[in-house]
């Protein structure tokens, strides 16, 4: 068959007047590579010229951007290097890309038995390997009907109305806005932020609450009875509107933290030995079973069977996550230091060998992976071998 | 076009998304560059992204639904383009020509596409339809979808409705409509593909799957 045939046949594909025996015809033909090359010609010369393109309706261009959002936030792809430079133009990285200094504790005698040279070569990574870069701002609202919104910085204005309450977003914050609290029916959103991201949300009643990565709250969307529950899993830091008539209630498990108005962190990763919950301001009531205890500021609830108070408790370290580091303190050992890599990072963690050294110090939360292992390697604690998106963690 | 079709989903909740970058278009935009458009991809930046998609997706599709002429396959090939785009990033600086680019990136799923389009002969669902057509307690549900299908028809523009009334219901050949139109046969065949793609997503969004084949077997050569 010639090609202007051939093309005639294509041309009745698309306008649907094949005939069946046609169609039979332009099966077979495809069936050569020489015709499958002349329809991609066809094809490429109708794209290119935008033959047959019409009017994109406002729903599917909206439909199709949240499918591909959606897409985007499943798959993350290790990014190439250049992403550092991204990062620069965000402003939580300018206020927290201040100068990042390892505090040698428990590792600094051990590093003092090795030759600098040594560890430079231990810590130069595989030529080629892909840069992990670090986590970033995002979340899934789960609305109460269901519904999922992935969120992102793309983002700006009302995301849904909630009852009576407006959800917007706004430089990488969730607000929800009541407008006609009488009457308001109870329903729930949910805020899930996977590994590798952190966010922010301003509760109806003007509560803050910052979510760590690998975290959720559970709110609902007007407080309307005589308490203001929410229910938490991973580790947040709440900002506690102050209202004494109707107190706050952070649930997590069997735990109930009681507040009135105050600034408390609540680290209650199910991987962690205890549910930590730390007082910056204020007072909280800390409830579990048949146990409870009032917290003064810088007391931290240590909470497992039983609960445990801890007293002057290091803020900064228990706060450095929300302030775009990693600190540790010299109780730390390297499991606790690597669970925090592996949200952080959104990375698998593997052990090779028993470490019992503890690693103190504070590191950027803003560089890439690569960077942060190199400062660990550097206490010469333990040593790191990437592949992909996992870790081998070995002793040094 | 006017294009005024509900959606039955929650769609509308994102009306918000990203409409800065909609106020202007892209080719009237002095600031659009797409050589730096796709340097900043290749960095990561998302919102260059969103814009970069922004450029292409209604031609991209457009395009997809000609050949694939199913509104979900196209959709999903659309997506898988640009997710590509998105994966190989750091290959965009060396990209010569983006538009090409995306073409080639979509071209084997489209040829693929179509030959499963025309090697099966008999669509299963089709002869399903046809035979639950008979059905008594299926003529109220034909008769609604029928409905459905002229009502698309209504939406379509006056020139496109034109051509495809004299086609597919009065079934005149595209020279007989070239010559009592006095418009050229490839105007015809335009007209037509415009007016199949529009169909396509009326029926889908008008929730009425089931419409795309019951126009096909109504209606001889509509949407095969």
């Amino acid at each position: 068959m010639n090609p202007e045939a051939f093309k005639e046949l294509v041309e009745q594909y698309i306008t649907g007047s094949l005939t069946a025996e046609d169609r039979a015809v332009f099966a077979r033909l495809l069936e050569q590579t020489e015709y499958r090359t002349l329809l991609e010609a066809e094809m490429e010369h109708t794209f290119m010229n935008d033959a047959y393109e019409a009017a994109e309706p406002s729903q599917r261009r909206q439909r199709m951007n949240r499918l591909l959002r959606e897409k985007m936030a499943a798959e993350p792809v290790p990014a190439p290097t250049v992403h550092r430079i991204h990062l620069l133009r965000r402003n939580w990285f300018r206020v927290a890309a201040a100068a990042v200094i390892i505090l040698l504790l428990g590792g600094a005698a051990f590093y003092k038995v090795h030759t600098p040279a040594q560890k430079q070569l231990a810590a130069v990574p595989p030529p080629m390997a892909p840069e992990i870069a670090p986590g970033h701002n995002g979340a899934i609202l789960t609305l109460a009907n269901g519904s999922k919104l992935v969120l992102d910085s793309l983002k700006k204005g009302k995301l849904a109305t909630q009852g009576a309450t407006d959800v917007l977003l706004d430089n990488d914050r969730l607000t929800y806005q009541v407008q006609h609290p009488a009457g308001a029916e109870l329903s729930y959103n949910t805020l899930t932020v996977p590994r590798g991201h952190q966010f922010q949300v301003v509760l109806p009643d003007g509560t803050k609450v910052w979510l760590n990565a690998a975290s959720s709250l559970r709110y609902p969307t007007v407080f309307a009875g005589a308490q203001r529950r929410v229910e938490i899993t991973g580790e947040a830091y709440f900002e506690v509107a102050h209202n004494a008539a109707h107190p706050f209630i952070v649930k997590k498990g069997e735990t109930e933290i009681k507040v009135m108005g105050t600034h408390f962190n609540i680290n209650a990763y199910d991987e962690e030995s205890s549910q930590n919950i730390t007082l910056l301001e204020g007072s909280v009531q800390v409830t579990k079973d048949n146990n409870s205890t009032v917290l003064k500021p810088g007391q931290q609830a240590q909470v497992n069977n039983g609960i445990h108070v801890a007293d002057n408790v290091d803020l900064e370290q228990v706060m450095a996550w929300k302030n775009g580091k990693f600190q540790f303190g010299e109780t730390a050992d390297i499991q606790t230091v690597m669970r925090q890599i592996a949200n952080w990072y959104d990375v698998d963690v593997e052990y090779k060998g028993t470490i019992t050294n503890h690693i103190g110090g504070t590191i950027s939360r803003n560089v890439n992976l690569s960077q942060v292992l190199k400062m660990l390697e550097t206490t010469g604690v333990a040593r790191f071998r990437v592949d992909g998106r996992s870790i081998e963690v070995m002793p040094y | 076009m006017g294009f005024d079709v509900d959606i039955h989903s929650n769609t509308g909740l994102f009306y918000f998304l990203m409409s800065s970058y909609y106020l202007y278009g892209l080719e009237s935009d002095p600031v659009y560059n797409e050589k730096e458009l796709l340097t900043r991809v290749a960095q990561s930046d998302e919102s260059a992204f969103a814009l970069l998609v922004d450029t292409y997706r209604n031609k991209v599709f457009s395009h997809a639904l000609t050949y694939i002429k199913s509104y979900e396959t196209a959709e999903e090939l659309v997506q898988d383009i640009f997710m590509k785009v998105w994966t190989n990033r750091h290959r965009l600086p060396e990209v010569e020509q983006f538009k090409n680019y995306l073409f080639i990136l979509g071209r084997n799923q489209l040829v693929s596409a179509i030959r499963k389009k025309v090697t099966i002969t008999t669509s299963p669902d089709n002869a399903d339809l046809t035979e639950d057509l008979l059905l008594p307690d299926k003529q109220y549900h034909y008769k609604e979808t029928y409905t459905g299908i002229m009502k698309g028809i209504q939406r379509l523009s006056p020139r496109q409705k034109e051509v495809f009334i004299l086609s597919r219901i009065e079934h005149l050949s595209y020279e007989e409509i070239s010559g009592r139109l006095g418009i050229s046969k490839s105007a015809v065949k335009f007209h037509i593909i415009l007016a199949l793609n529009f169909l396509r997503e009326y029926l889908r969004y008008s929730g009425d799957y089931a419409g795309v084949f019951l126009l096909a077997s109504l209606l001889p050569f509509a949407l095969r």
